[in-house]
């Protein structure tokens, strides 16, 4: 296994916990974490990503807990676009090329000529090679996405994690965005952890899905075994239908509208 | 890609260059009058009057604004990458203010005149250690350096220190808070060769430092979660930085009093200039900073001479008009 999650719990100071969750990804799987907000997706991930150190059981890289492994030796493996996360004011290049630092040679202060071909390789992949020159300030939400992903590429990772890399994109980047991510999985055999809000989106492009409620696993398993009208009517509290797409013949979710009731309405 | 590293190269070349002209002009400037020739001709000539104004009183005075003005920058580009923060200067972290606390308490108690010229400088140093201490140990909790805590704990104890020294003022004699008022605005004037070896030590060593945490620096740039996720070891890198731009302010602070700007502007100025990697920003910072404070200096010595005036007055000035003007012109562009 890649990356594997034991009894993992979680907790930060004001108490939201993370329980009990077992995970497993293999080498060119990609796994989908989905649920409600708030149901610890991020918080799964920042314990997967070595941000947070959890309270009990154990996160394993290649069988190592990720704990004992050097912060400079697990970014050579593990990846993270974090949701959000601010880019600073540089150039794409510039920026592309900090994916290099977990590479550098103690006392090695410039790139070499490997860094420099890792990151053009990585800005290619992503197809990001014309905006090279621009500041990270001056483009658009799905520009910055493929530049962030060009930067966790230049890392050479073996497990690529992603905090919901579709966030505020149109239908067509979300597509470019998880056809990389397949492509990524299929050709460079990484493994890869994606949270994403959209379920059609997570069951067209996982291996395996993973639902969480509460900061509990509450299913996981293939595509078909998870995105089922009984769960996601019990864990988002709405009411679906699930129907086979016509032509991936995975499942895909339909709201109906009128069905919930959130709040109070003063009459 | 490839240009950069010549980039580099021309601009440290150019700052270099623009220090020596400044150290240059500094030495042959001043109230007695002479000229780049006469600097030149004392070297040869020992025991003559221009050998000793030069050797004794504007070298050294220049050799320290130099230390003093890299350190102050150095350190003022450090902090704002630590916090990310462009406003933030190595005094706002208080350590001027302890610095002060300790001289003024050194003068209320009548340290000079028993301890002579380096009292004032120890007990300046020594207030900034307390600070530095105390900022470090109220902002950390369980190994872990909260930043934002930092910063407020530092403008705090900046405010508590300011109140006690005007406490102190009051209470003071007349010849004390005159002593007392001088040494806040930032002078120059009074070294010795053992003040600018220790300055010059400490600066230069920060700057080599420094440069084992260029990287961490720029990838901090992005916020430390994502430096953690780069593999940097953030609270390691966050201690270290911040200890050792404290120390070398404080040492800058204890030697030349509290000039203000340096470590706020210049840091801009040059980011305007090289960029924002810490690599090129750390060393032209450095020697900016140097040609900047002792240009200030030059400019206090000899626009009102014979009088002369308090270097930080000039820096504040300077400093801030340029600023400005910078800032405006920015905007502009926009």
């Amino acid at each position: 296994m890649m990356l594997e999650a034991r009894r993992l719990t979680c907790g930060y100071e004001d108490g939201f916990f993370l329980q009990d969750v077992d995970l497993a990804v293999a080498p060119g799987e990609c796994l989908g974490i989905i649920g409600p907000n708030g149901s610890g997706k991020t918080t799964l991930v920042r314990a997967l990503a070595r941000s947070l150190k959890p309270l009990a059981g154990e996160v394993l890289l290649e069988g190592r807990d990720v704990w004992s492994i050097p912060p400079r030796e697990f970014a050579r493996r593990v990846a993270v676009v974090s949701q959000d996360a601010q880019v600073g004011y540089m150039r794409v290049e510039e920026y592309v090329l900090l994916g290099r630092i977990p590479h550098y040679r103690p006392f090695q202060f410039l790139e070499t000529s490997r860094d420099l071909e890792v990151a053009d390789t990585a800005m290619e992949l992503t197809g990001i090679n014309y905006l090279k020159g621009r500041l990270l300030g001056e483009m658009s939400g799905g520009e910055r996405q493929l530049v962030m992903l060009a930067r966790a590429l230049a890392q050479e990772p073996r497990l690529l994690i992603l905090d919901e890399p579709t966030a505020h994109l149109d239908m067509a980047h979300q597509v470019a965005v998880l056809d990389l991510v397949r492509r990524l999985k299929e050709e460079l055999g990484i493994a890869l952890v994606v949270v994403l809000h959209d379920l059609n989106l997570a069951s067209e492009y996982s291996d395996g899905l993973l639902l969480m409620k509460g900061g509990r696993v509450k299913k996981m398993g293939a595509p078909h075994e998870v995105i089922r009208e009984d769960l996601l009517g019990e864990v988002y509290g709405v009411e679906v239908v699930v129907q086979e797409h016509p032509v991936s013949r995975r499942p895909h979710v339909m709201v109906i509208s009128g069905r919930t009731e959130v709040g109070s309405w003063r009459k | 890609m490839e240009g950069r590293l010549l980039r580099w190269g021309l601009w440290t070349l150019f700052f270099t260059v623009f220090l020596l002209a400044v150290g240059l002009f500094s030495l042959s400037l001043g109230s007695t009058g002479s000229s780049v020739k006469e600097v030149f001709l004392s070297f040869s000539r020992k025991g003559s009057v221009a050998h000793s104004i030069v050797f004794q009183l504007r070298l050294p005075r220049i050799l320290l604004g130099f230390a003093v003005g890299g350190g102050l920058s150095l350190a003022g580009v450090i902090l704002q990458g630590l916090f990310r923060n462009p406003l933030v200067e190595p005094y706002t972290l208080g350590i001027s203010g302890g610095a002060a606390l300790g001289v003024s308490l050194g003068m209320l108690l009548g340290l000079p005149r028993t301890l002579g010229l380096v009292a004032l400088p120890l007990m300046g140093f020594l207030g900034a250690v307390l600070v530095i201490v105390l900022v470090y140990v109220l902002s950390t909790r369980k190994g872990v350096m909260r930043i934002q805590g930092l910063l407020l704990t530092g403008v705090m104890v900046s405010f508590i220190s300011s109140s006690l020294i005007m406490l102190i003022m009051a209470v003071s004699r007349l010849e004390d808070l005159h002593s007392i008022v001088f040494w806040i605005m930032g002078f120059l004037g009074e070294t010795d060769w053992w003040m600018v070896a220790l300055m010059g030590a400490t600066a230069l060593g920060g700057l080599v430092l420094s440069y084992f945490f260029a990287l961490d620096l720029n990838a901090l740039a992005l916020g430390e979660e994502e430096a953690r996720h780069l593999g940097v070891g953030v609270e390691r890198s966050k201690k270290i930085l911040f200890l050792l731009a404290s120390v070398v302010t404080g040492l800058c602070v204890a030697s030349a009093g509290i000039i203000g700007f340096v470590g706020l502007v210049v840091p801009h100025f040059v980011r305007m200039m090289v960029g924002q990697d810490h690599r090129i920003l750390l060393a032209s910072s450095f020697l900016c900073g140097a040609a900047f404070l002792v240009l200030c200096d030059t400019v206090a010595r000899v626009v009102v001479a014979p009088v002369e005036l308090p270097v930080g007055v000039i820096t504040g000035i300077v400093g801030g008009v340029l600023f400005i003007y910078a800032l405006t012109k920015r905007q502009a562009k926009v």
